[in-house]
């Protein structure tokens, strides 16, 4: 997979990223769409992860749309919505650490500092249909409502990257992790949601599994994360899609388990639906199939 | 605007009528003024809907055929429409009747375009599911989607516009929808018929849960469960204003659905233009009683008629179908057949 031929299919895979960038700066989910967070942010970890002399303009014009949409509170909110989804506010701000360390004007601060302040909603005395603790509260995808595993992996995530400190920092972090804990299905690996509903145990999934293990990748002698990583290493390759295929090579990488078996499914995966023209999912498969060369550190909490 | 839309208002619905029990848990939530939450001269409900029974015994049957002899007896004029079909599609497992059959959504395409419609697009945007690529992938549609020369919208990361509600049930006074479902002429429901563990029945109108973008509102679509499901589901549809409705009924799902139930053979395509009467006919179809479903119960004060006295039934009877569905615990005292 590393060979010339590879190397000349990358250049034309980062090449097609960045012609597909908006005038804005941004990228779109599909061509001809208006630019919004959560694509634009997966193509500036792509291509700066990837960086040649042809994708330093865009990825500084895609990090400078990002910084653009930054509302006074300090949270990001797409054109045309009516407000912030946190998860997409949690994946920029890993973009835009992948992309420099400096934060001018303390745009980085601000958004740490609101994302700590958001909170999903608490159900007390929720249904006994459901086994979990309603009660924790991390991240909610957007606000008013409750707590969800992707939201809260992705948010934890980038809160672990950017070392956010201060007491509030670990209270969020400690509350994240519980609630991740307390969501895992019973054999490992996570569902988007509820372990389990109306005495049923849910399955999990592998784009919410890899996210939930990068979240948390620091507490890695938890029985929670061996067990799940065993699930996710048994079924990487189960869900062909470059969503789940992407995801779990780059947490595989972290993890530090051979990657190999997991592209080469994704390059299949590329040549049957061409990722359906999404140009969200090209970044993601971009960034995970060239995974040799960045060893995926932008995903990576030291 | 819709070729065929719900029209109509019930004349002379009353305050007191419009409150009857449930609706009126649905109805408090929202009232302003004392009024119900939505403008009653937008709403007329016709003195009878029409709704279509169609026998398809398994999918390998011709549903191009049953659907075009649906639309024919229905009467309803596709010519130079473009039409956004939305299937639901949620999660993927083998062997489980989840999502609409692929072979219902190519039939209903073909039976459209050759009715005359200028344009058939496909648009879906799952509720629990975010992966697309995996569930069109996995279901088989993707295939067939190709085959037909069909596209496909993804609409939980299609573009938005935020729009007025027509009611507001929800409280919700406006909703950020996608452009391709704003912008075609006749938007049809294409869902699959299953019992639903929380509203009851999960049908023509609850599937439009999937044109709320996922990328604005995030999943499982979570604002709707905050604000209320059954309430949701009618300030959406009274927003999306849907025109038509193909339901599979060729494998539904009894159990815990919409997910976790069992897959239950029972053979039609059901269609109508007024989905609260389609729904009606479904439920009791399956067992349950429509007015002890809470959004099918308040359609039946505005939007749609759900009396089987104002049903004009077409095509096979449905007493022909007619099933006691397994549902879970909380909905089995609410069943009309034990």
């Amino acid at each position: 997979m590393q060979g010339a031929s590879s190397q000349e299919s990358h250049a034309g895979r980062r090449r097609a990223l960045v012609d597909a960038a908006a005038f804005d700066g941004g990228w779109p989910y599909y061509a001809g769409q208006a630019s919004r967070l959560e694509p634009t942010a997966w193509a500036v970890i792509a291509l700066a992860a990837t960086s040649d002399s042809s994708s330093e303009r865009p990825v500084s014009a895609g990090r400078a749309f990002l910084r653009g949409v930054q509302r006074h509170d300090g949270l990001l909110v797409d054109a045309g919505t009516a407000g912030p989804n946190f998860a997409w506010n949690a994946l920029t701000l890993l973009a835009d650490v992948a992309v420099s360390q400096d934060d001018p004007g303390s745009w980085r601060a601000r958004l740490v500092a609101d994302l700590l302040n958001v909170r999903g909603v608490a159900l007390e005395g929720a249904s006994a249909d459901i086994r979990q603790d309603s009660r924790l509260r991390a991240w909610s995808w957007t606000a008013g409502t409750f707590s969800w595993v992707e939201p809260t992996a992705v948010a934890l995530l980038a809160l672990k990257k950017v070392r956010a400190a201060g007491a509030a920092a670990t209270t969020r972090v400690t509350e994240a992790e519980a609630l991740l804990l307390d969501r895992v299905c019973d054999g490992g690996g996570w569902n988007y949601g509820n372990s389990q509903v109306f005495g049923q145990d849910l399955r999990p999934y592998v784009p919410t599994t890899a996210l939930a293990l990068l979240a948390m990748q620091d507490r890695r002698d938890h029985s929670v994360v061996t067990r799940s990583l065993a699930w996710l290493i048994a079924h990487a390759e189960s869900e062909r899609s470059a969503m789940a295929l992407s995801l779990a090579a780059i947490c595989l990488q972290v993890f530090g388990v051979p990657t190999d078996a997991v592209r080469a499914r994704l390059l299949e995966q590329e040549s049957r639906t061409g990722f359906l023209g999404s140009r969200h999912l090209a970044a993601m498969a971009f960034y995970a199939l060239t995974i040799p060369r960045h060893r995926a550190r932008t995903f990576e909490v030291s | 605007v819709n070729v065929v839309g719900i029209e109509g208002r019930s004349a002379g619905m009353t305050r007191r009528a419009f409150l009857g029990v449930p609706v009126a848990a649905l109805a408090a939530q929202a009232c302003h003024g004392g009024g119900p939450p939505f403008v009653a001269s937008d709403f007329v409900v016709p003195s009878h809907s029409a709704v279509g029974i169609f026998p398809a015994a398994h999918y390998g049957v011709d549903l191009v055929d049953v659907i075009s002899r649906g639309l024919d007896s229905l009467r309803i004029d596709v010519r130079g429409r473009s039409v956004l079909l939305k299937p639901n599609m949620v999660e993927y497992e083998e062997g489980q009747a989840i999502n609409t059959h692929p072979l219902v959504v190519v039939g209903a395409a073909e039976a459209l375009r050759r009715a005359g419609a200028r344009e058939v697009v496909v648009g879906e945007g799952p509720g629990h599911r975010r992966d697309i690529e995996y569930l069109l992938a996995s279901t088989g549609l993707y295939d067939h989607l190709r085959e037909n020369r069909l596209r496909f919208v993804d609409l939980n990361h299609d573009d938005v516009r935020d729009v007025p509600t027509r009611s507001w049930f929800t409280g919700l006074r406006s909703l950020a929808l996608p452009v391709s479902v704003l912008a075609a002429d006749l938007v049809v429901s294409l869902p699959k018929l299953k019992t639903h563990h929380w509203a009851g029945i999960t049908c023509s109108m609850k599937n439009f849960f999937g044109v709320v973008p996922g990328a604005v509102y995030g999943w499982p679509k979570n604002l709707l469960h905050f604000r209320g499901i059954d309430a949701s589901i009618l300030d959406v549809v009274t927003t999306v204003r849907p025109a038509l409705t193909i339901v599979d009924g060729v494998t539904a799902m009894e159990g815990d659905g919409p997910i976790m139930g069992r897959a239950r053979p029972l053979g039609f395509i059901a269609m109508g233009t007024d989905l609260a009467a389609v729904d009606a006919t479904c439920a009791r179809v399956i067992g349950l009683d429509p007015e002890n479903i809470a959004y099918l119960d308040a359609s039946g004060r505005f939007l749609g008629n759900i009396a089987e006295r104002r049903i004009d039934q077409r095509g096979e009877s449905p007493e022909r179908y007619y099933s006691t569905f397994d549902v879970v615990e909380s909905w089995r005292s609410k069943r009309l057949r034990s």
